[in-house]
């Protein structure tokens, strides 16, 4: 649907589309020549990703499958291991929880972006960013603050059945997550609710509908793109995050990444924690996947909406 | 999530710098004679004072150019031993990870240098020996429990006697099992081997009146704030708080002591000028020098650091407090961190 509504609407006769057709040189192509050469500007970020990405994620798969001996032996005892899979489950449940809070959140927000003058939007893009440039530790000791006994949240703590703070439980940590990875929604929705064209609700209320019909039939399915993308994106990230519920959490509410560290830290299990990183990738591979299946190809890498 | 980019990006631009400077630079900085030695410990004010009152001293006195890393990190010593590119030379530690890699990721101690016999007893090994000590002691709010005083650790687990909230180490080394035992009536030389299930079961009992710190840091925070109503917490933070106002009242009996160390990374480059640069530490006018700064005790029995009497209420090398208290099981843990690791965390992520 949102090919069909992308290809009469997106693509009508607008001021750049003679100029887009027939793109002229840049300076940077002539130098280069030929399209095999515009390869090279690729270089430097490929080489980049092999020695600092590619090349150590080889060697935690690889330790993973052969320290302190080669076979599967890591994986049958994280298989064998009852915290493993409770970790894993606790972990998928908040990342899960997070990413829709942040979805319910940030929906609305970036809505209101599209629609006010460009002071408003100005104001509401930096208060998105600004704590995005702020330290993530100088964040998550605010969060400390905020989230203790008779902090003003920590008041809250009440609601959930603790007399006292919110600090070491698991609504604080998912508390403290939201707030850190909103951008990552707020960003990509906006992104993809900007290029929709308002004149199709018009259209469709002039005939009849109503304002909820119009959301649900029109707004709603031509922001998938970027409910996707941008829920995918704060999921995945969320699986892998470290400092926040090890600051903001407890023991009893540790994620993957705090089980790996312990791994590595104390336990200097550097197969054991290969073998759980490898999981929590193919995990993490397996849900890209997925929705990459489910929604156009490219939205769950964050290309969402604007590729055509 | 941000930082490896960031510190990748540092790095970068490190290796950029000295790159450019290189050219420069050799041939200047000529009094250290080439010779260099790498301390690593744990940052803030620990480290800042174990390189006033120990490293710069000893490196103006050696002609030594002091480098220093932190933090201490025993996968790295791992990976650096392992990869035979050892660059630290002298590592601040708790004593179970050389005790219990002694030879394979620490050097064996020259005992020609470093004089033993000045440390407490059963604190030196072969390839450790300690640098500060402390000992993880139990302190209640006083204005919470204005009438009945809790006395014992058995009142840390009684929270019909004494209601309200609890705060323990969160990791397995850090003493909250051998509290939990002692909780539930074992003696305090009868501790070890560890009864996981038992502390476990008793740590248990305290429920949602219970939380953790991870770092002795936020064990600080959370005194200074008020958020438990008992805690145990190391010697030097409860001082520190008591320092900035906060009252705790410490109840010494059975006290953990607990010491740091300074270990050689099995392989470090200059193995000779880091014995002779521990032999420094642990002299009586250096570890006197360190305790005067920080809320540690010395270790060696000739120091006699000058302590307000703040510092000497909570000055664990005191002989009441040593009387009262025990130590923990070293050699125990040394054998045993991995499995009480993996129960620990098999017990608290549950």
């Amino acid at each position: 649907m949102t090919d069909l509504l992308s290809g009469t609407a997106a693509r009508a006769p607008g001021p750049d589309a003679h100029r887009a057709k027939r793109p002229a040189k840049s300076p940077l192509q002539r130098v280069l020549g030929g399209q095999g050469r515009q390869w090279l500007l690729l270089a430097p970020a490929v080489l980049m990703l092999l020695v600092f990405f590619a090349y150590p994620l080889a060697d935690i798969v690889w330790r993973a499958f052969t320290d302190p001996e080669p076979g599967v032996g890591n994986f049958s005892d994280l298989l064998a291991d009852p915290t493993t899979g409770r970790v894993m489950g606790r972990t998928l449940l908040t990342s899960l929880v997070v990413a829709v809070t942040t979805l319910l959140l940030a929906y609305p927000y970036a809505y209101l972006m599209t629609v006010t003058g460009p002071r408003m939007r100005a104001v509401l893009m930096a208060l998105v960013l600004l704590p995005f440039w702020t330290s993530l530790m100088a964040r998550n000791f605010a969060w400390i603050v905020l989230l203790q006994d008779g902090g003003p949240l920590g008041m809250l703590g009440s609601l959930f059945g603790r007399d006292g703070g919110l600090l070491g439980t698991a609504p604080g940590v998912a508390i403290g997550m939201v707030q850190v990875l909103l951008p990552y929604m707020v960003l990509p929705l906006y992104s993809v609710m900007s290029g929709i064209d308002r004149r199709l609700m018009s259209a469709a209320s002039g005939l009849g509908a109503g304002r909820f019909t119009c959301f649900r039939r029109i707004y709603l399915p031509l922001s998938m793109p970027g409910v996707i993308s941008g829920t995918t994106l704060v999921f995945v990230l969320a699986l892998g995050f470290y400092v926040t519920p090890k600051l903001l959490g407890s023991p009893k509410e540790s994620m993957v990444a705090q089980v790996i560290g312990t791994k590595v830290e104390k336990l200097l299990d550097f197969g054991g924690a290969g073998a759980f990183s490898v999981i929590l990738l193919a995990l993490t591979a397996l849900l890209l996947v997925l929705v990459s299946r489910v929604s156009r190809a490219g939205a769950a890498l964050g290309l969402s909406a604007k590729e055509d | 999530m941000h930082f490896p980019s960031r510190r990748l990006g540092a790095a970068t631009v490190a290796i950029a710098l000295t790159m450019i400077t290189a050219g420069c630079s050799s041939g200047s900085g000529s009094d250290s004679g080439g010779k260099q030695l790498t301390f690593t410990s744990y940052g803030s004010g620990y480290q800042e004072a174990q390189a006033k009152a120990w490293l710069t001293p000893w490196a103006k006195e050696a002609k030594v150019k002091a480098v220093q890393d932190q933090p201490t990190d025993y996968a790295k010593i791992k990976t650096m031993v392992e990869s035979k590119r050892v660059t630290w030379d002298v590592v601040d530690t708790e004593p179970f990870f050389p005790v219990g890699a002694c030879d394979k990721y620490a050097e064996k101690l020259d005992f020609k240098k470093i004089d033993k016999s000045k440390f407490p007893e059963g604190t030196v090994s072969d390839c450790a020996v300690p640098d500060a000590m402390y000992s993880l002691v139990l302190v209640y709010n006083p204005k919470k429990y204005p009438n009945a005083k809790p006395a014992s650790i058995s009142d840390f687990f009684d929270t019909k006697k004494f209601p309200g909230k609890r705060l323990a180490p969160g990791f397995a080394t850090g003493g909250a099992i051998e509290a939990a035992l002692l909780g539930d009536g074992v003696a305090s030389n009868a501790l070890y081997p560890l009864d996981y299930d038992r502390a476990f079961k008793k740590l248990d009992t305290l429920g949602k009146n219970l939380s953790f710190w991870e770092t002795s840091a936020q064990s600080q925070q959370a005194l200074e704030s008020q958020q438990a109503d008992m805690a145990l917490v190391w010697s030097g933070r409860a001082y520190m708080a008591a320092k900035n106002g906060t009252e705790y009242v410490p109840i010494w009996q059975d006290n953990m002591l607990a010491y740091a160390v300074l270990m050689v990374p099995k392989g470090a480059p200059n193995k000779d000028l880091a014995m002779d640069f521990i032999a420094y530490a642990t002299n009586a006018k250096s570890q006197a020098a360190f305790a005067e700064d920080q809320p540690y005790a010395a270790v060696n029995s000739d120091a006699k650091p000058q302590l307000e009497p703040l510092a000497e209420e909570w000055n664990t090398a005191r002989d009441d407090i040593q009387e009262k208290g025990f130590y923990q099981d070293v050699a125990w843990w040394a054998k045993n961190q991995d499995e009480a690791t993996k129960r620990w965390t098999g017990w608290a992520t549950g």
